[in-house]
């Protein structure tokens, strides 16, 4: 029987919290970007934005698939009605499966398309970024039977992100974007901790604090821009 | 410190602003401090953009600024540090 639910008991559901204020952050971020492309039509404010949104409905999947996962397991906890349970294995299966894979598949998108974008790669030939994004869809059907897949994968993503934000902050010494830095390092490192995640619960709920931890940060940085006078 | 496009196109901006939202194409190559080449490229680009808009007046035209100009404008500082902060 696939192990649907990583959470500890006690956690349940306050996953679904945590991931729901990832996604509100990913949600403002987003649409901020998508106003300043709108005002000034310069294409990186697009590509951040669509970036953005597609980690929103990432997280929007994410939330939705374990909530009514959740449910089913506290109902047939709560019942215990060996029929019940039967019958509802096969679906639920098939359920948390596409939710998973696309949750995987979108997050692995934005974080392609985060980093082409910040390495300056984003007017890269067609072939090189054909070759990219099927290596992200590879890595995301794969990741549904080998799940340490999507978690490497996005953590070398987030470092490679997470480099260039350091880069980019010694070259421009911003003052915000050492917040932003401080963001991606924490979601990197959450990725990496979801590894045990898989098999100690503990480390699940500490990877999911470090990575709330991570888009509290970011939504910190977006206050700031936010408050920007001119 | 070398200005960014959004600067510039800033600068250009406020300088319509600055001469009560139009301006001749003189002026504003003197106040956007830019060549005679690259100010028409930019002129272009913020037309395309609806920032601007040409007005044609009985000696030569004027560059009138929008209102999405004048968002572009007050947005403008929030738009820099956004585009800092986040490394774009």
């Amino acid at each position: 029987m696939v192990n649907f639910i990583l959470s500890p008991a006690w956690f349940i559901g306050i996953d679904a919290g945590f991931e729901t204020v990832t996604m509100a952050v990913a949600a403002l971020i987003a649409l901020t970007s998508l106003k300043f492309y709108r005002l000034s039509n310069m294409k990186k404010y697009y590509y951040f934005g669509m970036a953005f949104g597609l980690l929103a409905t990432a997280f929007a999947t994410k939330v939705f698939t374990n909530l009514i996962i959740y449910y089913n397991f506290i109902e047939q906890n709560s019942f215990g009605i060996a029929q019940t349970v039967h019958k509802a294995i096969g679906p639920a299966t098939n359920f948390f499966s596409t939710g998973l894979l696309g949750y995987r598949l979108l997050t692995l998108g934005a974080l392609l398309i985060l980093y082409l974008l910040l390495s300056r790669k984003i007017r890269t030939s067609r072939s090189i970024k054909s070759l990219l994004i099927y290596f992200v869809l590879i890595a995301s059907v794969f990741s549904t039977q080998v799940t340490i897949v999507f978690h490497l994968t996005a953590a070398a993503f987030l470092f490679f992100i997470s480099m260039l934000t350091l880069k980019k902050y010694y070259q421009r010494r911003a003052k915000n974007a050492k917040y932003t830095l401080a963001a991606f390092s924490m979601l990197t490192i959450s990725q990496l901790i979801f590894i045990p995640g898989i098999y100690f619960p503990l480390a699940y709920v500490v990877a999911q604090v470090v990575q709330l931890a991570g888009f509290i940060t970011m939504l910190f940085t977006f206050r700031k821009v936010k408050n920007e006078k001119n | 410190m070398r200005r960014t496009r959004i600067d510039i196109i800033n600068d250009m901006l406020l300088a319509i602003v600055n001469k009560g939202g139009s301006i001749k194409p003189t002026h504003l190559l003197y106040k956007s401090n830019l060549s005679h080449t690259l100010m028409k490229e930019y002129i272009r680009e913020l037309i395309s953009k609806k920032l601007i808009m040409e007005q044609p007046e009985k000696r030569g035209k004027s560059f009138r600024i929008t209102d999405k100009g004048r968002q572009f404008s007050r947005e403008y500082k929030k738009m820099k540090e956004f585009q800092e902060s986040f490394g774009l």
